[in-house]
């Protein structure tokens, strides 16, 4: 319900700025205007035709105390009554926006006959979804729609490091590379590596279970079709001509088997892959 | 509940905590698929992740680890306990700190259960808890993840208005089944059935094998479950029996609470390669033993999984010095077969009894973890116990289920079946054999089977009968004359017998007790495993070591103080799984619940 009410204050906000626009427009129309009729209305000529005239100086007293009340309250009962309208109209769309969420949701549970397992799913689709495309940040949950711009690009930045961070936690990946190897011999990188080797790739597996882009033995023969992704298939060599092409499979490519993405809370620096450990005795 | 939309089996173990539902609201009954609910945690600061297991460790943070929002949850911001994986990771760094084995506190009777006494042996600045709240955290977790996740804004989705079992061991007695409801209860989950994790175990293959099962197992046979989890052993017998044309499942023994492992295992194995690594003249530290207890667990995957070879493990030096300070042994199989398969499951006589603890003075109080880590020889004494009142063709089990994850070994479930096969002689010298009933998922069974004993409760699937897995008993003193320098001896008098369902009671009409108002009330309470046969009202005057000191049964009768009340009891096992003994007046209709003392043992 997160949208709904930032929603809602958003709404309030601008339907207040709007009543208040739409108020000093419509009362500053009429001053003026009233002021202009006044100065363009002989009012010394009128009364002093209303002396000669019993009838139009009856006319005239009793006009003057209607006169009177509107110059008084004209200007608080307008605004009062245009605030009033602005609570009403911002009730009135506040509660069409509840609806059509509720609505949205209540379709979203009754659409998928399976419960709660698919909504993961579909879940985790948008995720995948907005993971693959490029320039799209991941979709997250409702609630984190409406966190700052701020806010969005660290956590953007933190994502970006997230996976080194827990091949570094789990595979030691960091240390590794930044390490000088010159000083020790094969065998003892072999013994370090195997650890990290085995770390690092049930880590992989597990957040992205990379596959092939082309499931087929290296040295094959394959054919490209016209409508193939440049993205997914890279051709080298003498490339001439229009599509289908035939080569042969040099290297089979990856794609992300799986994108499951954590939720990242909180804030901090985005920069710490690894945090320093420190042992109290 | 009966307009729930979800029956949700919880298995709230001693290392992991696995969720498994169904969703009958949607469904066609006859065909309900169980789900497990994939579990959000935190597994390291600022990142949660979903999990098909919640680690059962509970984690109190200082306040500077709290800062930014790194432990925050989408659920709750600034969680003072953090629960699961990053709490499991953090128990090997901070050890004061975090709560393990919470559920194993619950049956402890060396300590009050009701008092703030965990992490034990945390520093002076660490809030503690006690092991009901610990399990209660566990549980208000389970339920918050739950409702988050799954019922949003609905409250008809969230999970106190479900259909809820939650299992507990086969060997948890009156009092700590009565204290694991009152954990739920705090948890905000008051409805709940309690159901025997090994029986679960038995239910999840049912499921599994659909109408399948009949054909699987035969009339007389006798299945031993044997569940060995990440920290504690559990066994139960279930024996099958045709009554009317339809077979019939009777629960008929359960073991006692073992705290013995996979973790012991590992630890095992890294105190052996330390050993090694000590020999050939490395040392390593303490952070480095815990690196060896991971690569141990690895490793003995690794080889369990090919049995045969030898797996390399590896401790990668500290800090970024890493491959200077990297050490190099390896675990062959022959090791793990003369560490784990030898040493855990040793090859004994149907006779053999767990070594007895060594007296110290004064023992640590504390878990009380097993003395014998020898796994078959506590099966020898539970199996000797619990077939001794079957007096038929069956003596042995014939069939055998596995749960836990330590039986994913094939070598391991290979040593119990060869040590069951040669215990299998019949009293007329037959020698039936023994043979493994397959479960698919030995980490994820117990909760599956949960939530389909709720879905068999509702009449579409058979049901194992069971009933209290111990025989209850009250003391009452002997009515003879006083012997200076004697004390007056107590005689036990069965309140419940074994077996006794739930749903049903007992009223001992022909037993009056006179009770004086004002002043507390105190019952021992006994219980027993070994003796199956007493009635309910049955008056056990010797019993050497057959029954066991409980608690004691306390209650405080409201009325004019001094005067003396008759009373009768009234005995009954809850729907839910429960034992309740009241009072009940003899003269008009007051009654007075006898409650379980949780406080410290003596």
């Amino acid at each position: 319900m997160n949208v709904v009410r930032s929603f809602s204050r958003r709404s309030f906000f601008w339907l207040f700025i709007l009543t208040i626009l739409l108020i000093a427009l419509l009362d500053a129309g009429i001053y003026l205007g009233a002021g202009y009729i006044f100065t363009r209305v002989p009012i010394d000529q009128l009364q002093a035709a209303a002396a000669d005239a019993p009838a139009l100086k009856a006319g005239m007293d009793e006009i003057q105390p209607v006169i009177e009340w509107i110059r008084v309250l004209f200007f608080p009962v307008s605004i009062g009554l245009f605030f009033f309208f602005f609570l009403i109209s911002w009730l009135v769309v506040r509660s069409i926006l509840v609806r059509a969420f509720k609505r949205e949701r209540y379709d979203e549970l009754g659409a998928n006959k399976e419960g709660v397992g698919k909504i993961s799913e579909k879940k985790k689709k948008k995720k995948e979804d907005g993971g693959y495309e490029p320039g799209l940040e991941p979709v997250f949950e409702e609630k984190e729609a409406v966190v700052s711009k701020r806010e969005m690009e660290d956590r953007q930045r933190r994502y970006y490091l997230h996976l080194l961070a827990v091949l570094q936690r789990e595979g030691r990946l960091v240390d590794f590379l930044t390490e000088d190897l010159t000083p020790y011999d094969d065998a003892q990188i072999g013994a370090a590596v195997r650890s990290i080797h085995e770390n690092c790739q049930k880590s992989l597996e597990k957040y992205l279970a990379p596959k092939f882009v082309m499931d087929k033995n290296e040295g094959e023969s394959v054919t490209i079709p016209p409508e193939f992704d440049s993205n997914a298939i890279k051709l080298t060599g003498n490339v001439t001509g229009e599509p289908p092409f035939s080569g042969i499979l040099r290297h089979k490519g990856w794609r992300a088997g799986k994108l499951e993405l954590p939720e990242l809370t909180g804030t901090g620096d985005s920069k710490i892959i690894a945090p320093a450990e420190v042992e109290i005795p | 509940m009966p307009d729930s939309k979800y029956i949700i089996g919880i298995d709230l173990g001693t290392t992991n905590c696995i969720v498994a539902y169904a969703d009958i609201g949607r469904q066609p009954e006859e065909n309900l698929p169980f789900r497990i609910f994939e579990i959000p945690q935190i597994v390291s600061p600022h990142t949660v992740e979903k999990r098909k297991s919640l680690p059962s460790f509970l984690y109190l943070p200082p306040a500077v680890e709290t800062k930014e929002g790194a432990l925050d949850l989408p659920w709750e911001s600034g969680p003072s306990i953090v629960v699961g994986e990053y709490a499991r990771s953090r128990g090997a760094e901070v050890p004061q700190r975090v709560v393990a084995s919470a559920k194993s506190w619950l049956c402890n009777t060396s300590v009050d259960r009701n008092s703030s006494i965990l992490p034990w042996e945390a520093p002076e600045d660490v809030e503690k808890i006690s092991p009901v709240q610990a399990s209660a955290v566990l549980l208000t977790y389970l339920r918050k993840a739950w409702n988050y996740e799954v019922a949003g804004d609905d409250p008809s989705l969230a999970m106190e208005h479900q259909d809820i079992y939650l299992t507990v061991p086969a060997s948890f007695d009156a009092v700590a089944r009565e204290l694991t409801v009152q954990a739920a209860a705090r948890a905000g989950l008051p409805d709940l059935t309690l159901l025997e994790e090994p029986q679960a175990a038995f239910y999840a293959w049912i499921e599994k094998s659909g109408e399948k099962w009949r054909t699987l197992v035969d009339k007389n046979d006798l299945v031993l479950i044997c569940d060995v989890g990440g920290g504690t052993t559990d066994f139960s017998l279930i024996r099958i029996t045709e009554e009317d044309g339809n077979l019939v499942l009777d629960r008929t023994a359960v073991g006692e609470h073992l705290l013995v492992g996979g973790d012991n295992m590992d630890l095992t194995l890294a105190y052996f390669l330390n050993k090694k690594l000590a020999e050939a003249g490395t040392r390593i530290d303490a952070w480095q033993m815990r690196g060896l207890v991971h690569g141990c667990r690895n490793a003995k995957e690794t080889v369990f999984s090919k049995e045969e070879g030898e797996a390399p493990v590896t401790i990668l030096g500290r800090g970024s010095g890493l491959v200077g300070g990297t050490i190099k042994t390896s675990l062959t199989a022959e090791d793990m077969t003369a560490i784990l398969v030898d040493g855990f499951f040793p090859k004994c006589d149907p006779d053999a009894a767990p070594l007895a603890p060594k007296q110290a003075g004064l023992r640590e109080a504390g878990l009380v973890y097993a003395s014998d880590p020898a796994i078959t020889r506590h099966m020898a004494a539970f199996l000797k116990r619990g077939t001794s009142d079957i007096t038929d063709q069956i003596k042995a089990p014939t069939a055998v289920l596995f749960n836990g994850g330590v039986m994913k070994a094939r070598m391991i479930r290979e040593r119990i079946k060869a040590v069951l096969n040669a215990w299998s002689e019949r009293h007329d010298g037959s020698h039936p054999g023994i043979r493994e009933i397959n479960t698919e998922d030995y980490d994820l069974a117990v909760a599956r089977g949960a939530a389909y004993y709720g879905y068999a409760r509702r009449g579409h699937g058979i049901r194992i009968r069971g009933g209290l897995g111990k025989s209850y008993y009250i003391g009452i003193e002997a009515a003879m004359p006083a012997v200076p320098g004697m004390p007056t001896p107590v005689k036990a008098l069965c309140v419940a017998p074994f077996g006794m369902e739930e749903g049903t009671r007992v009223f001992l009409e022909d037993r009056e007790f006179v009770l004086v108002v004002g002043e507390p009330v105190r019952f021992d309470f006994f219980g027993s495993t070994i003796r199956k046969n007493d009635p309910a009202g049955a008056v056990v005057e010797d019993w050497h070591d057959e029954i066991e000191e409980i608690t004691t049964l306390e209650t405080l009768l409201d009325g004019p103080s001094g005067t003396r009340i008759r009373v009768n009891l009234d005995i009954s096992v809850t729907e839910i799984g429960t034992l309740e003994i009241w009072c009940v007046s003899v003269e008009d209709e007051n009654r007075w619940k006898l409650e379980f003392n949780v406080r410290e043992q003596s």
